[in-house]
């Protein structure tokens, strides 16, 4: 038998619908995506100008766009982000640039022996693939969106298919491994985080 | 107002695990509401076992640039049938800079059994009680002589075909007839055995004799090779064919797809649970449904994650987790490693279609089995799993080194050598650490339904590299032998996660303070709730581990009932 009655929760009424997420993908300096509430498409758009490190976490901001199923933009600047996490990439690793004194994370192997096969795509094969974010509290309304937007995670997926974005992608790799990597290294950090702003503001 | 239904048992997934549990608790009397996070399958629509490729304008490929845009875990899935699989987009989870995983998850009744490998081994005591064998980690509270049963039933119910080999490391079961090898997988075995090593056909749960009476809606394989896509004729197991089926037909089952588990719900006074809150994929509404038993049966990592999200005031830390193991011992089958090339003795022969075939040769352990091949850089052990043959398309074609060129001359090599590749690939043991675990990522990060994610740590050890060196030198050995040209070995170990194999992470033990589950796949800290599919091994063994769970899941069962009716759950 399918679908027996259950139990609405306690207390379960009908709230304000919660956006949780949204999923987006990096094209050269923007990350693009879009979700759907009440059966009604958005398009997102988060165009970081700006990155920095604050309390050690990785900080954009930028001018954040919500198109709505009408084709109705509504954007605002200075929208920030912080990162709350990342998901390591597997497969082609992009170009890294690399910073005196920084190694990447992760294993790379050698014994007396001679050098043991290593894991793909860890060391300095490793890259991240998704990086989360926590936009800072949204206005639904003022963007068109009858839903909480009090706490949106952007999950950032770096796949490049244009030469910016795969040139991001290794910069915001590296500066993730430099933050929360193993070993902080807040001075390799600063560098790769100057060099996102040096692309970032190459627009 | 309704009075709430009290189901005897709510069982969490419907997979592997959820399916047998499923038939065994409704066959024994019991009433029980499944829950799947994934949504309902039809077969006539979702299966697509008897689809060519050229039936798609994308040839099997899918629409440009799809997998890396929203399903970039999911390794196994193509164009037929990734909506087996979870969209990335919607399910994230998080790693350590520098120390990925690759988790593949299905999200659909039946879960990974849609698609699954199928291949069909027990473990023996080398593997139960490997820790007194060589002093690494802990033994399973369990022995072969116990669980040996349990994979009798196992294999007899679901239909296993192989043959009995007579090797006590790798035990003979209950068998329908074995795949025949194809001429490259016999010079294979021949290889293997001039240099001291078997090769054995690979067992598979695969129907290829009669369907037994109780095999109900399920025919003979008949060799279109294309399994992964959803077998549409019951061939190979899956809870679609097989479990659910004899469950519905109790009349005693409720099957509720869509349903994304938050959390399992726990009597504030006695800290047992009392059944579990979850939302509905599509809708978005919360419900709550109550039951006298909880079955975690969800997948390793998803089970973990509901138990370490199950949180309250007796369970602060999560469900189970009183002994800080919760999420700890986490493994994965390695592989990557291997060799291949072709045997010129079969070039240049006439095709014939030798893809249909669903498995191949394995070569099973040969290291660290007693003191004679007890290896001195590292402990447990790898077999090889090993493939020759005619296929649709000759994969070997992007080898440069193989068909080198192009136009006329590449063409006539790829014509030639069509018929004489083959592999060796690895499949080995990770050894069970407690600093390779999975927590809930600590910043909050959350799924598309606001379940709060996993964090996954791991790494490999200098263990797992040494017997990859070792397994380099060794396939590289055995294909020579066979009288192959060798035309690449050794590469790189995969990514955990990557064989999808993911064991561990709510272990069972003899000890409360170490391990989540007692020697039943019962909860120490929760008496009413049994953890039943990867996440209760101590160990991975280098052995597929499906046939291990159905068993521990019918031995698991077995015991649940008889206490149910004692009344001391």
């Amino acid at each position: 038998m399918l679908f027996t009655k259950e139990v609405q929760k306690k207390g379960a009424r009908r709230q304000a619908i919660r956006l949780h997420s949204v999923a987006a993908l990096l094209k050269e300096r923007r990350f693009e995506g879009s979700f759907e509430l009440n059966g009604l498409r958005h398009r997102l758009v988060y165009a970081p100008a700006r990155a920095e490190a604050q309390g050690g976490k990785l900080r954009l901001q930028g001018r954040l766009s919500i198109t709505d199923s009408r084709g109705r933009e509504r954007s605002r600047d200075g929208v920030g982000a912080i990162m709350a996490s990342s998901q390591g990439g597997i497969g082609g690793a992009p170009p890294r640039r690399q910073v005196e004194g920084f190694n990447m994370p992760g294993e790379f192997a050698q014994t007396t022996s001679g050098v043991l096969p290593v894991t793909d795509s860890t060391g300095p094969f490793s890259f991240c693939g998704v990086i989360y974010f926590h936009f800072e509290p949204l206005d639904g309304r003022a963007f068109g969106v009858g839903a909480d937007l009090s706490r949106v995670q952007l999950n950032a997926r770096l796949a490049p298919t244009d030469d910016v974005a795969r040139d991001l992608q290794g910069l915001y790799s590296s500066a993730i491994d430099a933050l929360y990597g193993e070993k902080v290294n807040e001075r390799a950090a600063a560098a790769f985080i100057g060099e996102i702003n040096r692309v970032l503001g190459a627009a | 107002m309704a009075r709430q239904k009290i189901y005897d048992a709510i069982i969490i997934g419907s997979g592997a695990s959820g399916g047998m549990a499923a038939k065994e608790l409704t066959e024994k009397g019991m009433e029980v509401l499944v829950l799947e996070a994934g949504p309902p399958v039809n077969p006539a629509r979702d299966f697509a076992s008897h689809r060519w490729v050229y039936e798609s304008m994308y040839r099997g490929f899918g629409p440009p640039g799809w997998k890396q845009r929203e399903q970039w875990m999911q390794d196994t899935a193509g164009e037929f049938s990734r909506h087996f699989y979870v969209k990335d987009t919607e399910h994230p989870y998080t790693t350590e800079p520098g120390k990925p995983f690759l988790w593949v998850r299905a999200r659909i009744v039946g879960g990974k059994t849609l698609h699954w490998g199928r291949l069909s081994w027990r473990l023996s005591d080398l593997d139960f009680k490997a820790a007194s064998h060589d002093g690494f980690g802990d033994d399973w509270p369990v022995s072969y002589a116990e669980i040996s049963p349990y994979y009798d039933r196992a294999e007899e119910f679901i239909g296993v075909s192989g043959n009995r080999d007579g090797l006590p490391h790798q035990p003979d079961g209950k068998f329908m007839s074995p795949m025949r090898l194809t001429c490259g997988e016999q010079l294979l075995r021949k290889g293997a055995e001039k240099t001291g090593r078997k090769g054995i056909v690979s067992r598979v749960a695969m129907l290829t004799d009669k369907p037994k009476p109780h095999m109900r809606g399920r025919a003979r394989c008949h060799y279109c090779g294309d399994c992964g896509e959803g077998c549409d004729v019951g061939a190979m197991f899956n809870s679609i064919a097989s479990t659910l089926p004899v469950a519905a037909a109790t009349g005693r089952m409720t099957l509720r797809p869509n349903s994304v588990v938050r959390h399992i719900t726990v009597d504030t006074n006695t800290g047992k649970a009392k059944g579990v809150a979850f939302v509905d994929r599509v809708t978005m509404q919360e419900y709550e449904v109550f039951g006298k038993v909880i079955v975690v049966a969800a997948s390793t990592l998803e089970s973990t994650r509901i138990l370490l999200n199950s949180r309250s005031r007796q369970h602060a830390t999560g469900l189970g987790n009183s002994s800080g193991t919760l999420g700890h011992y986490l493994v994965d089958h390695w592989g990557g490693i291997g060799a291949s090339g072709y045997f010129e003795v079969l070039a240049g022969r006439d095709p014939i279609n030798e893809d249909g075939k669903a498995t191949g040769l394995f070569i099973p352990r040969f290291r660290n089995i007693n003191k004679e091949t007890k290896h001195p850089r590292f402990i447990r052990g790898y077999g090889f799993e090993c493939g020759s043959g005619t296929y649709s398309f000759p994969g070997f074609a992007r080898n440069p080194a193989l068909t080198p060129g192009f136009g006329t001359e590449f063409k006539k090599r790829v014509r030639r050598y069509y018929t004489a590749p083959v592999s060796m690939t690895t499949r080995a043991e990770m050894l069970s650490r407690f600093e390779n675990y999975a927590e809930i990522d600590p910043s909050g990060v959350v799924d598309a339904w606001g379940v709060p994610v996993l964090r996954i740590h791991t790494q490999h050890s200098d263990n797992e590299r040494e017997m990859a060196k070792d397994a380099a030198e060794a396939s590289e050995e055995i294909l020579r032998a066979a009288g192959a040209v060798v035309l690449s070995t050794g590469g790189r170990i995969t990514v955990p996660g990557r064989i999808i194999h993911e064991l561990g992470t709510a272990r069972m033990g003899n000890d409360p303070k170490k391990s989540v589950l007692n020697k039943f796949n019962q909860c120490w800290d929760a008496k009413n709730v049994f953890v039943t599919d990867g996440a209760a091994f101590v160990s991975s063994a280098n052995q597929n581990p499906t046939l291990t769970i159905l068993a521990l899941t019918m031995r698991a069962c077995d015991y649940l009932v008889d206490e149910y009716k004692r009344g001391n759950l």
